[in-house]
């Protein structure tokens, strides 16, 4: 009888710790992608080098629309802490698993318009979090998605401002 | 275990609750469905429940400082290179602090570098976890009541486990395993500090020492002895050590971290076996411990393998002593050599991955090297440790079959399953599960804390040898053959791997990998 019990409670949370929480708001291709970009950041490879419909952008070109003042908003797909820590000064924080966890309206609370120039950044070419927030806001159909795939670190190897906190 | 002369016969079911390997499986199972549990629910911050033990001293600091300052220095002139000027300025920034020799500071400084990854990256990690290792970190409650925690835990599981088990006097356990617990706590205090960290000399050289100190000196009371129960703590923690050993890990090395490891560990096995049987005449249960310590590399190995053939864990002790005495003198002189024979980087990498011990070494010795070094490295030395299951899979087949031959009874399924180690599916089962059953966020979350119960466990296993062991007897154990047959296998071990690393990652028989 105990030996019963011990088996279904076993296979109970074996079973359950492997289902993982989706949000309704995004198709099941973009969330296959989500868990592909996952298991390659897990396996320590690079992300793939682009994406369709994405463009890219140096540290270099960043700096000079900063610079330039131009309209864009500057997102960090980091988790809090990360972000905390350091961040491109003036960026705005707002990541995968944020918009997975609550859905499209995470986006609309960071303020995010659908026609927002966005620029998105994370860890650098093996951090799966800047893919995995195009993926899923390319998917709610936001257009002008930038990608700054080298990321956080290539911005401090050039010596450009950091901010914290906040 | 008892060996059986009669024909055994089919036990009932309740042999799944009384027999200790069975019982280790469940203790096993139970705390991997415990953290598990813990994740999904959100019932507790797995960030936070793991005690830290690494801890350095003011001037152990301040000694280092200077080493640090010199590699720092190479790493700013090699960004000056690339016009990386946010790197120089933060390595001179933190060579500055290193010339101060003021902790705190030093320790954000290092935190300042750590984000830019490669190099810098892998020598401020090592300053900041050096630096943060302030000694009073280690005693503050919070520090202290994880440990407690996880005590607690433990005491409550293993008694119920021994309840069912029966023939243990529980009074003088439930006494017995704290203080068991407290002395497996000191050792991994003793392990924590800079100098042995360094040196990759790892806790269960210290729980061993710390027993064995006890038990030749003062002795140990007659009512600690319930709580010295090696195989019970060992193979509750090979079943969690399971959930550790992730088979894409050696997907991740791809096809030459696969061939390279393969290549090695079946080598040096066999060379190793067969040198210390045939030459040394040493017995074959040593001989498959010291081989699986050479060949895959590696305390865990050497444990699995004692697990796998159930065997003398004064032999374990041995075998376990040896890796991590040997690996020393291999941490220092192939970085070196390296560097002085002009070895290719990535090649240097997949000898230091496919000789050294620990994953720490490996990281701290391909550094040394370059960045390519240290990322071939760690590929090449997970690829192998997957080896681990495989190896105590065959073994324990192997085993079984070959006792089974020794009492003259004939090797039926149902022999070989009634002898067969059950902790060794338990840690299949687990391997199974957390490599192809969980979500990825899963593993991740609850590889901190099932690393750190395993490690307990060990802990707890290495201080019930020492406590149980004679020091004369291991010291003079068969003469010094088993130590020369290691030795000499690992010569061969560092021979062997630095040609196929040649061979695998040099271009001469596939493209030299891209990897920098």
């Amino acid at each position: 009888m105990v030996k019963k019990i011990v088996i279904l409670t076993l296979a109970a949370v074996f079973l359950a710790a492997g289902m993982s929480v989706q949000a309704a708001d995004f198709s099941d291709n973009a969330l296959k992608q989500i868990e592909e970009l996952k298991i390659l950041s897990r396996d320590k490879k690079e992300i793939p080098e682009s994406f369709a419909g994405v463009n890219k952008i140096t540290a270099a070109e960043l700096k000079s629309w900063i610079d330039q003042k131009k309209t864009f908003v500057l997102l960090d797909n980091r988790v809090p802490a990360d972000y905390e820590k350091e961040h491109i000064a003036g960026a705005v924080r707002l990541s995968p698993d944020d918009l997975l966890e609550k859905g499209i309206k995470a986006a609309e609370q960071a303020g995010l318009k659908k026609d927002d120039t966005i620029v998105f950044y994370c860890n650098g070419i093996k951090c799966w979090r800047s893919s995995g927030a195009i993926v899923l806001l390319q998917d709610a159909g936001y257009k002008n998605l930038i990608w700054f795939r080298d990321g956080i670190p290539e911005w401090i190897k050039k010596g450009y401002d950091t901010a914290e906190g906040k | 275990m008892e060996e059986k002369c009669a024909l055994p016969q089919k036990k009932g079911l309740s042999d799944l609750i009384k027999n200790e390997d069975w019982l280790a499986v469940w203790i096993g199972f139970l705390l991997i469905a415990l953290a598990l549990a813990s994740q999904q629910w959100k019932l507790l911050d797995l960030t936070k429940v793991t005690p830290s033990f690494k801890w350095a001293t003011d001037s152990q600091i301040e000694s280092r400082t200077e080493n640090w300052a010199v590699t720092a220095d190479a790493l700013v002139k090699d960004a000056e290179g690339r016009e990386e000027m946010g790197t120089v300025k933060r390595l001179n920034a933190l060579k500055e602090t290193l010339a101060k020799k003021d902790r705190g500071e030093i320790l954000k400084a290092a935190e300042k570098v750590s984000p830019i990854g490669g190099l810098p990256g892998a020598l401020a990690k090592e300053i900041a976890g050096h630096s943060k290792g302030v000694p009073g970190n280690i005693f503050t409650w919070d520090n202290i009541s994880r440990s407690i925690q996880i005590g607690v835990v433990f005491l409550i599981i293993a008694t119920v486990g021994l309840v069912l088990m029966g023939g243990v006097p529980l009074g003088k356990f439930i006494i017995g395993f704290p203080i068991i617990f407290l002395l497996a706590w000191f050792s991994r205090f003793l392990a924590g500090n800079a100098i042995p960290v360094d040196w990759g000399f790892e806790y269960v050289v210290f729980c061993l020492i710390v027993g064995l100190l006890i038990s030749n000196t003062v002795g140990v009371p007659e009512w600690l002895m319930p709580a010295v129960r090696t195989e019970y703590y060992i193979k509750s923690g090979l079943v969690i050590l399971g959930a550790g050993i992730l088979f894409f890990e050696i997907l991740q090395g791809g096809a030459l971290g696969i061939i390279q490891g393969v290549l090695v560990v079946a080598a040096v096995w066999y060379f190793c076996f067969w040198l210390a049987t045939k030459i040394l005449k040493v017995d074959d249960d040593f001989a498959a411990m010291l081989s699986s310590g050479v060949a895959i590399c590696g305390v865990s190995a050497a444990i699995a393998t004692c697990g796998a053939i159930e065997g003398d864990k004064k032999k374990l002790s041995y075998v376990a002593s040896l890796v991590l005495i040997v690996a020393v003198p291999m941490m220092v002189i192939e970085p070196w050599v390296i560097k002085y024979f002009g070895i290719p980087e990535l090649v240097g990498g997949a000898w230091i991955g496919g000789t050294l011990d620990t994953s720490g070494s490996v990281v701290a010795a391909g550094a040394l090297v370059g960045e390519a070094a240290m990322k071939t490295g760690v590929i090449v030395k997970f690829s192998q440790n997957v080896l681990i299951g495989v190896a105590a899979f065959v073994l324990s087949i192997l085993w079984t079959v070959k006792k089974g031959a020794a009492t003259g009874q004939k090797a039926t399924v149902g022999i070989i399953w009634e002898r067969f180690p059950k902790f060794v599916l338990g840690f299949i089962v687990a391997s199974t599960v957390f490599s192809f059953m969980l979500h990825i966020d899963t593993v991740s979350a609850t590889k901190g804390i099932l690393g750190e119960l395993r490690t307990w466990w060990f802990a707890l296993a290495f201080m019930s040898i020492g406590l149980e062991t004679n020091f004369g007897d291991i010291a003079r154990m068969e003469g010094g053959r088993p130590a020369l047959a290691f030795i000499t296998a690992q010569a061969f071990n560092v021979v062997w791997t630095l040609i196929l690393a040649y061979l695998l990652f040099g271009g001469y028989i596939f493209p030299i990998p891209d990897i920098r």
